[in-house]
């Protein structure tokens, strides 16, 4: 009996037929979870590599998904935060070495959702494309400070030597190899309770049910005592801590920063990322990642113009299974459960 | 009865680009006034309404609520004082349930809009509330069903619930009756005349017998101005106004 009356009311009012799905939909997230914990058991030590990057990505799609999905905003500049969050964790290790990891995990995303309220004051006064555009402009302005503010961030060379020395409880071997397990089920550790959080706020709280309302009717939800404004920069400032989260365990899992963490074409790849998995649910951009890190892999290995491959195959998405993956799967899933249903009757 | 009416305009004026849409306008509705605004098309009532309820601000002018000067203050905080509106075209939740729509009021209505984390107990009591609302507009049948496939006159019915769940002292109802047929206006009329309670209300309405069965006093509006203001009785023997508003209906 966990669940709350909203949340056991919400689902009825979907009808028995959906609410199942609510319940499949938990499943989901369940075994989605449990396989990425227990997946570097039985993968091979560069695939361990390999879904490190994936679930740094995928959490960084979700937080990009968080605006897409739950207050119609389309970022093209999320990776200002991502990137942002990475080299103010190596600054902050550069200045305090003996900093201990949990407080400059916290430190890090902090200092991202500070630099979202600053940002979002302005970006969610305007939606549609003048929200796009201004979150491409401030995109653009930190891939240019990173690139240029050489003394800081060390220009195209990056920040290197990364390296957390202080870990507190935390065994000394959980570091000591980046891209190993016991990295990975750090960085999950981290990750996880993380992305749950804001899965719970955002599917099963009146909160949630607040920003979902902006989304549907901002007009009505400010006529209703919404501050709609305020709404909206919650949920921004929100999506830019997790992204902030995301870049700060890319930062541990790498062991070094570079402008990629800020280019604008990461910006873009996380949009990929984010519908290719499924921008519908939750958790749909953390499979789109886990998928785009193992497709480009197999492909950039074939062949150097991996890209277009992969443009390829996101238009092909988009054309074909505009939900994304994830809605592909739950479709047809669906389709079974009415033909089993049709041959029970 | 308080003193402060619940209303008052001081000398609102606006204009848009193509010149003066609200002139000098004074409007007094005491507690528990019902009180009808009519006019020709052009005339300035949904300009009027919008700077009553915060979507536009005057270009001079004082909007007063129970004595509180609230021109500057945003559409969401002056519902949170007690202003409620309804909409002529309609703005609902439209793809979620009546239920949805309902808990998307309620919820802002009791407080609980943001809380970030689960509290059963307090939010049960909202889901009973919701059914009650739904039912006291007729529409506890459709609980489960999507906004935007119920016909047009339970949509009506829905914006108006959404207003009464969350207890205004001052309804608002812009053009309630609009594209309705002759037997849901009827419904209605019934229907704010047994839930308005005590409540203030100001209704922009064109279909005449709506204005006649629910206001006590009439105020009317023509070029941005107030032409004149009295009993429904006053008002529909007045010959400036039959000339330029009652007159054009019969015609």
């Amino acid at each position: 009996m966990s669940q709350t009356l909203l949340a056991r009311t919400t689902a009825a009012d979907r009808g028995p037929r959906l609410s199942s799905a609510k319940r499949a939909e938990t499943a989901a997230t369940v075994l989605l979870l449990a396989l990425l914990i227990v997946a570097p058991t039985f993968v091979s030590r560069s695939t361990v590599n390999d879904l490190g990057q994936a679930v740094c990505l995928g959490l960084f799609a979700i937080s990009f998904n968080l605006l897409f999905k739950y207050s119609g905003l389309l970022s093209f500049g999320h990776a200002a935060f991502f990137g942002f969050a990475a080299y103010a964790e190596a600054l902050l290790l550069q200045s305090w070495p003996g900093l201990p990891l949990p407080l400059l995990v916290v430190g890090t995303v902090l200092s991202t959702a500070i630099l979202g309220l600053l940002l979002g004051q302005v970006c969610v006064r305007r939606s549609g494309a003048y929200f796009s555009m201004t979150t491409l402009t401030i995109g653009a302005f930190f891939y240019a400070v990173a690139f240029k503010w050489q003394g800081v961030t060390g220009g195209t060379d990056g920040l290197d030597s990364f390296m957390p020395q202080n870990l507190l409880l935390l065994p000394r071997w959980s570091l000591d190899n980046p891209g190993t397990a016991q990295t990975y089920w750090l960085i999950l550790a981290i990750l996880i309770p993380a992305a749950l959080a804001a899965w719970a706020l955002l599917e099963w709280t009146p909160w949630g049910n607040a920003v979902v309302a902006v989304r549907s009717n901002e007009k009505r939800a400010a006529f209703l005592g919404y501050d709609t404004h305020g709404v909206k920069l919650a949920n921004f400032v929100l999506s830019a801590a997790l992204a902030g989260v995301a870049g700060a365990l890319w930062a541990i899992d790498n062991g070094f920063v570079s402008t990629d963490s800020v280019d604008l074409s990461f910006s873009t790849t996380v949009i990929i990322v984010a519908l290719l998995g499924g921008s519908g649910w939750f958790w749909g951009p953390m499979v789109g990642a886990v998928i785009y890190i193992a497709v480009s892999d197999r492909l950039s290995a074939l062949t150097p113009h991996w890209q277009i491959f992969l443009g390829l195959a996101f238009v092909g998405i988009v054309l074909f299974a505009p939900r994304g993956l994830a809605g592909l799967v739950q479709s047809i899933w669906q389709r079974v459960l009415t033909r089993r249903g049709r041959q029970n009757v | 009865m308080s003193e402060l009416p619940t209303l008052h305009l001081s000398r609102i004026a606006k204009s848009f680009g193509s010149g003066p849409v609200l002139q000098d306008v004074n409007l007094s509705l005491q507690s528990g006034e019902r009180r009808g605004l009519i006019g020709p098309n052009g005339a300035g009532k949904t300009t009027l309404i919008n700077i009553i309820t915060g979507g536009l601000a005057p270009d001079s002018g004082d909007v007063f609520f129970q004595g509180q000067r609230i021109t500057g203050l945003s559409p969401y905080r002056r519902n949170r004082i007690g202003i409620g509106r309804s909409f002529q075209i309609l703005s609902l939740f439209g793809e979620m349930t009546v239920r949805e729509n309902l808990r998307n009021a309620l919820l802002r209505h009791r407080g609980l809009h943001v809380l970030p984390w689960r509290a059963a107990a307090r939010l049960a009591p909202i889901e009973d509330e919701v059914a009650q609302a739904a039912e006291l507009v007729g529409l506890g049948d459709v609980l489960k069903a999507r906004v935007d496939t119920l016909p047009y006159g339970m949509q009506r019915r829905l914006d108006i619930a959404l207003v009464l769940a969350q207890e205004p002292a001052l309804v608002v109802l812009d053009e309630p009756a609009a594209g309705l047929s002759g037997a849901e206006t009827r419904d209605l009329i019934d229907l704010l005349q047994t839930r308005l309670g005590d409540r203030t209300l100001l209704l922009v309405e064109h279909d005449m017998d709506v204005v006649y069965s629910l206001s006590d006093r009439i105020t009317v509006l023509d070029y941005g101005r107030v032409l004149a203001e009295g009993s429904p009785a006053e008002i529909s023997a007045n010959s400036d106004v039959r000339r330029v508003y009652l007159g054009e209906d019969a015609a």
